[in-house]
């Protein structure tokens, strides 16, 4: 255990081994040494490193900390693809409010269909998704966090404001395997088709006329998350923010302390 | 009382003292027991504010005594902290 204390003790700064370093193993070769010890050692050198350290070098040394560990734990996190298909439907009569209105009700309808507990249950079946959680997590959990952050639904918007027949929105999946992501989405954009076709069927879709696809189903070439780099940005900043408070909080102790004694 | 500097001032107000003595000493009167890094940061600390030297060593054992500018804060630590053990003795008494 000597040993290890003894590595430890060459984190100190070279000036300190340079002043201490004799003797400080004359004391090491009188006492018994364990885990506490090591620690013990490490913990006085790196205090003693930093408060040794100028502002500058300790937001250096703390920044990169803070990057090189926000990119690593960016490295072990399990990569999310997204797949996003964009689809349009288009009202036969004129622009009113009555027929966005109409629009509006219909999405809704065909939305709640798509994400049903039943719907979801097969697309979970079909493509086997998420194996690995479904013997730990119950079935309603699952179609639940699905519903709230893998599956996304929501309208594109207009740019021109305009206030015409169409109504575009886009259906995006995200999940781990990217080829996976993409069959889920073509599926989705596959219901609501087929949704709106037995709608129409049913008379029950009033002036709503055509559903087409836009864009379909795109390939993820790319993870949405995590992004290294804005990981590392991350870890940099709170790198940063953290060797200020601790640069700060050792002086101001420092400066407490040598306060002359009345 | 566990602030590594008061330990060690305390220790040294009695005779000269290298490391390991110190140690054992600190774990003798005050019933803790002081890591090597804790021991030399609070003499490097010690040294550095002038309230310790280090004498003649016979050997690699660097022995250390305290300064009189280190005797007087040790003083002034001691007093305020007997105010402190005072004051909580009497309300401890009337509780």
């Amino acid at each position: 255990m000597k040993h290890w204390v003894r590595l430890a003790s060459h984190f100190y700064p070279a000036s300190w081994r340079r002043r201490y370093a004799v003797e400080f193993d004359a004391l090491l070769d009188e006492v018994d040494t364990g885990w506490r010890d090591v620690f013990d050692t490490l913990r006085g050198a790196l205090t003693m490193q930093f408060t040794s350290w100028n502002l500058k070098t300790v937001l250096l040394a703390s920044g990169v900390t803070g990057a090189a560990i926000a990119a690593a734990v960016a490295f072990g996190i399990p990569s999310q693809y997204q797949s996003t298909s964009v689809m349009q439907i288009t009202t036969a009569g004129p622009a009113h409010a009555d027929a966005q209105s109409e629009v509006n009700k219909h999405m809704n309808q065909m939305e709640q269909e798509i994400l049903s507990r039943t719907s979801l249950a097969r697309l979970i079946a079909k493509f086997g998704l998420y194996k690995g959680r479904r013997g730990k997590v119950p079935i309603e959990d699952i179609i639940q966090d699905m519903r709230n952050h893998q599956i996304t639904i929501k309208p594109v918007k207009d740019r021109d404001n305009r206030q015409d027949l169409q109504r575009a929105f886009t259906i995006s999946y995200t999940g781990a395997d990217p080829i996976l992501a993409q069959a889920v989405t073509r599926e989705l954009v596959t219901k609501f088709i087929e949704q709106n076709v037995a709608a129409q069927r049913g008379g029950g879709v009033g002036m709503v006329e055509h559903l087409e696809v836009l864009d379909p189903a795109s390939q993820p070439m790319q993870p949405i998350y995590p992004l290294p780099g804005r990981f590392a940005f991350a870890g940099l900043c709170a790198g940063l923010l953290a060797g200020l408070t601790v640069a700060f909080a050792s002086r101001w102790r420092i400066s407490i302390v040598r306060r002359p004694a009345h | 009382m566990t602030d590594p500097t008061l330990l060690v001032l305390a220790s040294l107000a009695d005779g000269d003292k290298h490391g390991y003595a110190m140690m054992a000493d600190i774990q003798l009167f005050a019933g803790v027991r002081l890591g090597p890094g804790t021991l030399y940061g609070a003499i490097a600390r010690l040294e550095e504010r002038g309230w310790i030297r280090p004498v003649a060593a016979e050997d690699r054992r660097q022995p250390y005594t305290i300064t009189a500018l280190g005797r007087r804060h040790l003083e002034a630590q001691v007093s305020s902290l007997n105010a402190v053990v005072k004051a909580a003795q009497r309300r401890l008494k009337h509780a």
